[in-house]
């Protein structure tokens, strides 16, 4: 085994022309399966996103008594995500750090128990409510699935690991119907360098997986802005202003993700299920109250652009939306920060580009173009992803 | 601007990028990634140990940057981990098949065989 590996991996090295052609089609066909894995998670989260709206309408129009119907029905989940966790260690949280470990070779793997744990984790604890986002489990389902593709051809593990890396690219070109991203992704964040051999078969299964989910979802972009005109030149200073902010809030935003696991370490919970018990019923009165801050939330950017919240209103919502995403990663159950993150990005902006409004420093026209700049420049602080942010 | 299907914005948009980039750098904010990863690999040492015992071979690719530690050594004079063996070092389109005179230089890709215990001190060594 060990043998045939060697060998067929130096058969590799020396016909580098052609594994670098077999590579692109194999990359297509990745971007297929993880495009079709991706478009199913995201379909059931959309529909998820719908149904809780309807429960939550329904409940506040009969007797408050049937709430406890909703706590039993979210302990039930609370639990099964529990034994899906303890089923599948590697299919917590985010998964982007676990599809890094498994490139560099740290993580061994079996693909399809990741991708059931996830899938199934993902889209009950998201769907439920709790504040986590679809692109880190999108990132680690392609990933997998190009794992699962490259084990069902019985490739070596070098190989293999050029499939991971493009269907991770493709997972979340899938998921936000946006190639550039899923492949600057895997450049700069999993390879950390701009080799030609990640570079093919990342963006032939990236459009591939764009593809598919266009052909599911539609052209649409992900966020629906206004086609705005642009930004003038005299405003330019406060970018400077927005930046610096934008800098400040995502260190300390950093700085509590990696602590949100130690408030979980209290004593109080004596297990995983109570431990992810308690963001699921924190979610039920934000659910009659606040249910913009539920879920991954990009339905509340499209708000934001299209309604002038006042300041107390964007103050209260980035609060909430920043506290219970924490609570709702720190537990431990698959799902990532990226989009809450947008989220809370663009509620910033909003609120810098309001203030400015209103002491008369910015034309109000000009506020939207705050929030998606905030709103893009977000995550960088984190991530330190330079061109995904212009991407 | 994918995302928000325009590419008016750039200019100030790359504005805003860099400066909340230095103001994270001088805060020394970690790349988030790499801290989760740290965490949960120091989470699950016991699970690694379970790991070594029956790790298996792996050939990497590596980038060697300008300012690496290994950058401008002869092959025979880096300090290579035990069981690592340098298989295939590929500059621009050519190949070059190592020898103990080769000399690294920055933008090689080198193919390294190694098993997964000594795969992360093989990426410090080249990355560091």
């Amino acid at each position: 085994m060990l043998d045939k590996q060697k060998i067929e991996t130096y058969n590799n090295l020396n016909h580098w022309q052609n594994f670098r052609l077999r590579l692109v089609g194999e990359g297509i066909l990745v971007g297929v399966f993880s495009g079709c894995v991706v478009g199913f998670f995201r379909f059931a989260l959309n529909y998820a996103d719908v149904f809780r709206a309807q429960i939550y309408t329904f409940l506040s129009s009969i007797s408050l008594i049937y709430v406890s119907g909703l706590v039993a029905l979210f302990l039930c989940i609370a639990f099964v995500l529990s034994r899906l966790v303890a089923y599948e260690p590697l299919s917590a949280g985010s998964g982007i750090p676990q599809v890094k470990g498994n490139i560099l070779g740290l993580y061994k793997t079996v693909w399809w128990r990741i991708i059931l744990s996830k899938l199934l984790g993902g889209i009950l604890g998201i769907g439920a409510g709790l504040s986590l986002g679809r692109e880190g489990p999108a990132i680690q389902l392609g990933a997998m699935t190009g794992q699962g593709f490259s084990r069902f051809l019985g490739r070596t593990r070098m190989e293999e690991r050029y499939l991971i890396s493009s269907g991770a690219g493709a997972g979340l070109a899938a998921a936000f119907n946006a190639p550039l991203a899923g492949v600057i992704f895997t450049l700069e964040e999993l390879h950390k360098n701009f080799s030609v051999v990640v570079l093919l078969p990342s963006l032939a299964a990236a459009l591939t997986a764009t593809i598919i989910s266009r052909i599911f979802f539609g052209q649409d972009t992900i966020f629906l802005f206004p086609d705005l005109s642009r930004f003038p030149v005299q405003y330019f200073p406060y970018l400077a202003v927005l930046g610096i902010c934008l800098g400040l809030f995502g260190t300390f935003f950093n700085y509590c993700l990696l602590k949100s696991t130690d408030f979980y370490k209290l004593s109080i919970f004596k297990n995983n299920f109570m431990r992810i018990s308690f963001p699921l019923l924190l979610a039920i009165p934000l659910g009659f109250y606040l249910p913009q801050v539920l879920g991954g939330g990009n339905q509340l950017v499209d708000a934001l652009v299209a309604m002038d919240f006042s300041l107390q209103v964007l103050l209260v919502l980035v609060g909430c939306k920043f506290i219970f995403t924490m609570f709702s990663y720190g537990c431990g159950v698959p799902g990532g920060f990226f989009l809450p993150m947008l989220v809370i990005g663009a509620l910033t902006g909003n609120i810098l580009g309001s203030v400015l409004v209103d002491v008369g420093l910015l034309a109000p026209y000009y506020r939207i173009h705050v929030i998606i700049f905030a709103m893009r420049v977000s995550f960088l602080p984190l991530s330190e992803h330079l061109l995904q942010a212009l991407s | 601007m994918e995302m928000t299907a325009s590419f008016k914005h750039l200019v100030p948009l790359a504005i805003v990028a860099v400066f909340s980039y230095v103001v994270a750098e001088l805060c020394h904010s970690k790349p988030i990634y790499d801290s989760l990863l740290q965490k949960a690999l120091a989470k699950d040492k016991a699970n690694a140990q379970a790991m070594e015992k029956n790790c298996t071979r792996n050939v990497i690719e590596l980038s060697v940057e300008s300012g690496s530690f290994i950058e401008g050594k002869m092959i025979k004079n880096i300090p290579w981990p035990e069981h690592t063996l340098l298989v295939d070092v590929k500059r621009g389109e050519n190949d070059i098949v190592p020898s103990g005179d080769t000399k690294i230089i920055a933008s090689d890709y080198l193919y390294v065989l190694t098993d997964t215990e000594n795969c992360q001190r093989v990426r410090e060594l080249v990355e560091k």
